[in-house]
């Protein structure tokens, strides 16, 4: 979602526009730091971007999602979001907010974005739909358009066991080893199919329930 | 109710200010020393597997402390660091329960910690954190209510991983079994602390900006008796404690925690890190 300040004269309403779309194509381009396959746009983590005029600059304003509130990246991101986009010519200033409303949940995650964690190994996070006759107003729409293809229809109020497919083999036959991994956003599960650990990103938000050892 | 969209609305309202000040404090030192003991394991964990996990919780639950800390300052005046470490020990606000030791020893010297205590303190504390954050999600102050949600997505995995343990350990030996019977005597010796709420209860739930501590103390009991039932281990008696952290009262062994964890920080506070 974008929103826009008041921008005075329609020449600076022109440049406010190509600056902003200077800014989205940065932000498609810089890596999460703990899985550089994905971009931070691509994982839903960038809820806002305002263009503010100042003094026939612009100052630009990024509000971003934490994927998790205690991340240690946040900061590593923070800079690298700064770094890439103060270059853009005509902006003299970058800040960047992460703010918790609305709360970054799994299915914000772009769908061109599962493949790409797929083949950096790390199995994508479930995705759900809810048969719900309308969303809960705390919850955002799903961002960018399109959503992701359901893996699987839940009814409200009812939650479905989180199986991801091994990134390696494509089995199904997996368990969950760990619901913590290296980072606070993966768990690791282990293949019977191939026999490989591999790491999971944690469904967050949505109608999951984590398997139980028999 | 009257909501308060955000800290400029009740910043100048001392009654709903310190109220909610109060709040604020007992999660927030809640929360600090879950994540402070629970590092003091680290490397003594019964596997490697679970140093992973147990470090994991810890982080995440210093992540919430920090945020906690962060939606003080604008209320007080102060930063999060100052907040957490350069208090005078009355002013902590954490529960008893929280700032236990996890055994006998240091955690660099001679530790004697007992992980059937770790496991029910994690079952109860994290059980209790899940009512209480689902609760707060309709908090009338909208900044607390909007972390509530966020935190309560993620405490899913920390509660999941003490039902875990305590599930597996009570379905393993006798001697887990006695373990964790003794272990349970003593968290709940303290676990009516959790949900006292202080000095300012009833500003507090007045305002809407927290629930009841009756409120709480059904759900988590409820919860917790079904866990009990689940293992077929006998519900222990809750104690009364003397005092229950929120007003202000502390053990040594608390205070103890709270210099260690502020040391280096009170040696250079200007100091970046
Ligand atoms: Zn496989």
């Amino acid at each position: 979602m974008t929103v826009d300040r008041p921008i005075g004269n329609a020449s600076s309403k022109r440049e406010a526009e190509k600056i902003r779309r200077l800014v989205e194509r940065a932000l498609d381009n810089v890596g999460d730091p703990e899985m550089p396959a994905v971009s931070l746009s691509e994982l839903g983590m960038v809820h806002e971007i305002r263009i503010v005029e100042a003094d026939r600059s612009f100052r630009v304003e990024i509000d971003l999602l934490p994927t998790f509130v205690g991340c240690p990246a946040l900061e590593l991101m923070r800079r690298e979001v700064e770094r890439t986009v103060r270059p853009i010519p005509g902006v003299v200033q970058v800040e960047v907010r992460f703010v918790s409303h609305p709360r970054w949940t799994t299915d914000r995650i772009r769908p061109s974005a599962r493949p790409k964690l797929e083949a950096y190994g790390i199995a994508p996070p479930p995705c759900l739909t809810v048969r719900s006759p309308a969303p809960a107003p705390d919850e955002a729409p799903p961002p960018n358009g399109a959503p992701a293809p359901a893996e699987a229809t839940v009814a409200v109020g009812a939650s479905v066991e989180w199986n991801p497919r091994c990134p390696y083999c494509g089995s199904e036959d997996t368990i969950l080893e760990n619901p913590f991994g290296p980072t606070s956003c993966r768990s690791i599960f282990y293949c019977r199919s191939c026999l490989n650990p591999f790491e999971a990103m944690k469904p967050l938000g949505v109608p999951v329930v984590l398997q139980r050892r028999p | 109710m009257e909501r308060f969209a955000s800290p400029e609305a009740i910043v100048n309202r001392p009654d709903a200010r310190s109220a909610l000040v109060e709040l604020l404090f007992q999660l927030a030192d809640d929360d600090l020393f879950v994540a402070h003991r629970a590092s003091e394991w680290l490397g003594l964990a019964p596997h490697i597997e679970e140093d992973v996990a147990f470090s994991s919780i810890a982080q995440n639950t210093m992540g919430h402390a920090l945020y906690w800390y962060t939606l003080l300052e604008p209320l007080t005046g102060k930063n999060a660091d100052d907040l957490a470490y350069l208090r005078p020990r009355e002013a902590y606000r954490q529960a008893i329960l929280v700032e236990r030791p996890n055994g006998p020893g240091l955690f660099y010297e001679n530790p004697s910690y007992d992980w059937a205590y770790a496991v029910v303190r994690g079952l109860a504390y994290e059980t209790f954190k899940r009512i209480r954050l689902e609760a707060l999600a309709s908090s009338s102050y909208v900044p607390l209510a909007e972390a509530a949600l966020k935190m309560r997505d993620e405490q899913f995995y920390h509660l999941y991983h003490w039902e875990t343990w305590w599930t597996e350990l009570s379905q393993s030996t006798d001697e887990a079994r006695r373990r964790l019977t003794e272990a349970a005597r003593s968290v709940f010796h303290d676990l009516p602390t959790l949900w006292d709420l202080g000095p300012k209860a009833e500003t507090i739930v007045r305002l809407g900006l927290g629930p009841s501590a009756e409120e709480i103390e059904r759900k988590t009991l409820k919860a917790l008796e079904a866990e009990f039932r689940r293992v077929a281990l006998s519900f222990p008696p809750l104690g009364s404690p003397a005092f229950t952290g929120r007003e202000g009262q502390h053990t040594d062994e608390g205070w103890a925690a709270i210099q260690m964890m502020g040391e280096v920080y009170r040696m250079a506070p200007e100091a970046a890190w």
